[in-house]
């Protein structure tokens, strides 16, 4: 099993995601050195927070130019929550910024109105299923096999990726009835919204599927 | 709201080492140690944990970083840690800890700065504001802090929707009157504090019976509920608790053990 590196740029609580790791036999590394990061060969990019602030902390700490050769060197990555965000290519969250560029497409608010024009409070916080979408069998294959019963993973965002392209979304949920894209996948690059390391056992299995990747 | 998730939080009240229960957040008993309870409900399939130290804000003192990083090792859900916490210095070492979301009440009252500071540096989704609300009249209730034992002059419906602008992302809302008591919950302060607020809302205090948390979830409206006497004393399962709210038309987390 490969050794996995997690992208420690200042924000959040790295603690958690590590011991989910951990718990899955991995051995982890906390990477707050760009050239360290270059000689990664597994990816987490875990993230709480805001967007701009996140990315402004990437591009100090010199990680995004890192981040997107590796990507470009099929180096598996596994963004969650923010670090899903991030890796894609711009964010509404307070104004318009930049993100990671690697998987395109955009980030927007959450509804505050449900389909059925009901009041809902954002952020998006809890246990929702997980409900595979067309493509959902190029995800993980244990997790895959879970998810056909649409497991619940635990979220907390506010934001939510489009993907440009409609294929790579693995699993959505809903929000207020709204679709949100809750896992994606292209080639090599895995994302998730929800939070594994807080999805109890469903999220400890996706955990474990990334480390045999 | 019809289809609406809720959450089951099972909440522990921390004294030094132990986990402890009281009646009105006072006369406390030892039920156990913290993290066997944690493990049980972990398993039996709760949604989150909220770890409250009952007396840290009493004496300034805090324990609990040694057992949320216990508890972090092997309990992958979310985890509250509350009491006690008066610094942007001290949150982050609760969240280093392990924790994934603070809760203030004391200091935030003291301090409402404190909490902008700690929503822009954490994010407001890792700030929950604790509120210990006394009843003064039908539609007036008081903040308490200090394990309810320091009246503040504020209206708690007030102090919450300032608290909202300041950017808590979560309010965690107990009554001080029906906590420990098993007299149900006070169900018109949930549904006042519910029309002001656009960030979820945790009831705690008071559940006696599966009739109480119907109240509580269609009557107040809440997003949450966080339960301890009712577990602790094994008077309830989270196991049943879901099945009940599943009944009522609540969407909750699948959990099959």
């Amino acid at each position: 099993m490969d050794k996995i590196s997690i992208v420690d740029y200042g924000v959040g609580n790295l603690l958690s995601v590590r011991q989910g790791l951990q718990a899955c036999g991995a051995q982890v590394d906390i990477v707050s050195d760009y050239k360290e990061l270059t000689k990664a060969s597994k990816v987490v990019l875990p993230g709480v927070g805001a967007f701009s602030a996140a990315m402004e902390n990437l591009n100090n700490l010199k990680f995004t130019e890192v981040l997107k050769n590796l990507a470009n060197n099929n180096v598996p990555i596994l963004g969650i929550c923010l670090g899903m965000q991030l890796l894609f290519d711009e964010s509404e969250e307070f104004g318009s910024h930049t993100g990671l560029g690697i998987l395109a497409g955009k980030v927007k608010k959450l509804p505050v109105h449900s389909v059925e024009n009901e009041k809902i409070k954002v952020p998006h916080i809890g246990w929702s299923p997980l409900i595979p979408s067309v493509k959902s069998d190029i995800f993980f294959k244990e997790a895959n096999i879970w998810m056909q019963k649409q497991e619940f993973a635990y979220f907390v965002h506010s934001y939510q990726v489009i993907p440009s392209d409609t294929d790579i979304e693995i699993a959505h949920t809903l929000f207020g009835s709204h679709k949100v894209c809750s896992i994606v996948r292209s080639e090599k690059i895995f994302a998730c919204q929800f939070h594994p390391e807080k999805s109890a056992n469903f999220g400890l299995r996706v955990l474990k599927d990334f480390c045999n990747v | 709201m019809k289809n609406q998730n809720i959450r089951l939080i099972s909440r522990l009240d921390i004294k030094g080492k132990n986990l402890i229960k009281g009646i009105q957040l006072e006369g406390f008993r030892v039920i156990g140690c913290p993290s066997d309870f944690a493990e049980k409900y972990y398993n039996q399939g709760a949604d989150e944990l909220i770890y409250m130290d009952a007396v840290a804000s009493l004496y300034g003192r805090n324990h609990l970083a040694k057992i949320i990083q216990e508890a972090a090792k092997n309990i992958f859900i979310p985890l509250t840690v509350g009491g006690g916490i008066r610094s942007v210095d001290d949150a982050t070492q609760i969240f280093r800890a392990g924790a994934d979301k603070i809760a203030l009440n004391t200091a935030a009252v003291a301090n409402p700065n404190l909490i902008s500071e700690l929503a822009m540096k954490f994010g407001s989704q890792a700030v929950v504001l604790s509120v210990e609300a006394k009843k003064i009249t039908n539609s007036h209730w008081e903040v308490y802090t200090d394990g309810g034992r320091v009246p503040t002059g504020l209206d708690v419906v007030e102090w919450i929707d300032k608290a909202i602008s300041y950017g808590a992302g979560e309010v965690l809302l107990t009554s001080v009157d029906r906590e420990g008591t098993r007299k149900g919950f006070d169900i018109s302060l949930y549904s006042e504090v519910n029309k002001i607020s656009n960030i979820p809302i945790i009831a705690s205090g008071g559940m006696g019976n599966l009739e109480d948390l119907s109240e509580v979830l269609l009557n107040g409206k809440v997003d949450a509920v966080a339960m301890a006497d009712a577990l602790h004393y094994n008077r309830e399962s989270i196991g049943k608790i879901r099945d009940y709210s599943k009944n009522l038309g609540f969407k909750v987390r699948d959990f099959d053990g």
